[in-house]
C-alpha cells in the first residue's frame, strides 16, 4: 500500500506550503492566486487568465497537464463574477474544460 | 475500491455523537480522504471551542490518530483545504501548522469561512494511505 509522495516544485519561500504534491496517481496543487501587484491582479478576468496559465506551468512540471485535471475547486469573491470567471475558463483553456469542479 | 476508515478512538465518531451522516476517512486508490475536522475532544466528543492555535492542534492531534491508526501519517498529507473562520488570523495557524509539518509540507489552501457551530479552525485533508 505504500505510495510514493513526491514534492514536485520549489519551496516556498515563506510560508509552509508545497505548490504541488504527488500522491499514487495524483498530483494535488495547492489554491493558487495571481500574483498580487502584477497586471493580473483586478479582474476576476485576468486573474482567472493568469491562475490558469500558472496551473499549467506547474502541471508540466509535474508530467502533466490542464487537460488530465479530474478536479477544481474555485473560490470567487462574489457568485456575481461567475460568469466573468467561466467565459475565460471554458473558452481560454478549452482543455480543462468539463472537469469536476465546483465554484463558491 | 472504497474503504471506510474505522473510528480510532471513541471522539471522533461524529455519527454517534452529533448524528452527521460521514465517516473520518475513506480510503481509496491509495488515498485516503478525511471528513473536515474540527476540535473535538478524542474521548468524549465535547467539542472544544477556543482559539485558532488550540483548535488547529487538536484536529492535528486527531489527524494524527486517525491516519496513524490507517497506516498513514501527519508526514504523508498530500493536500490540505484549511478554513478559518478571519483571515486576520492566518499567521497564527501558519505558526501551528509548521510544527505539525515542519518539512515537505502538504499542498495547501486556506479559505476564511464561516464554520460549522461556531469553530474557528476546520482542516479538510488528503493523505496517501
Amino acid at each position: 500500500m505504500a505510495l510514493e509522495r513526491e514534492i514536485i516544485a520549489p519551496k516556498h519561500p515563506v510560508l509552509p506550503v508545497s505548490p504541488a504534491v504527488r500522491g499514487g496517481d495524483f498530483v494535488f496543487l495547492s489554491g493558487m492566486t495571481p500574483v498580487a501587484g502584477s497586471a493580473a491582479d483586478g479582474t476576476v478576468a485576468a486573474e482567472t487568465r493568469q491562475i490558469l496559465t500558472k496551473m499549467a506551468r506547474l502541471l508540466e512540471a509535474a508530467g502533466s497537464s490542464l487537460a488530465s485535471v479530474v478536479k477544481v475547486n474555485v473560490l470567487l469573491y462574489s457568485m456575481l463574477e461567475y460568469d466573468n470567471m467561466n467565459t475565460v475558463y471554458a473558452n481560454s483553456f478549452p482543455s480543462i474544460r468539463r472537469r469536476a469542479r465546483s465554484a463558491a | 475500491m472504497r474503504e471506510v476508515v474505522p473510528v480510532p478512538v471513541p471522539g471522533l465518531d461524529l455519527r454517534q455523537h452529533y448524528g452527521h451522516h460521514q465517516s473520518p476517512g475513506v480510503r481509496a486508490g491509495g488515498l485516503i480522504f478525511c471528513s473536515g475536522m474540527v476540535a473535538i475532544n478524542p474521548d468524549t466528543g465535547e467539542r472544544e471551542h477556543g482559539t485558532v492555535t488550540s483548535e488547529a492542534r487538536r484536529i492535528f492531534e486527531n489527524l494524527k490518530l486517525l491516519l496513524e491508526s490507517a497506516g498513514s501519517s501527519l508526514d504523508r498529507l498530500v493536500q490540505v483545504h484549511a478554513m478559518i473562520y478571519d483571515r486576520i488570523e492566518y499567521d497564527v495557524l501558519n505558526r501551528l501548522y509548521r510544527q505539525y509539518v515542519p518539512n515537505a509540507p502538504p499542498a495547501r489552501t486556506v479559505m476564511s469561512v464561516q464554520i460549522e457551530a461556531g469553530f474557528k479552525v476546520m482542516l479538510d485533508v488528503i493523505a496517501a494511505a
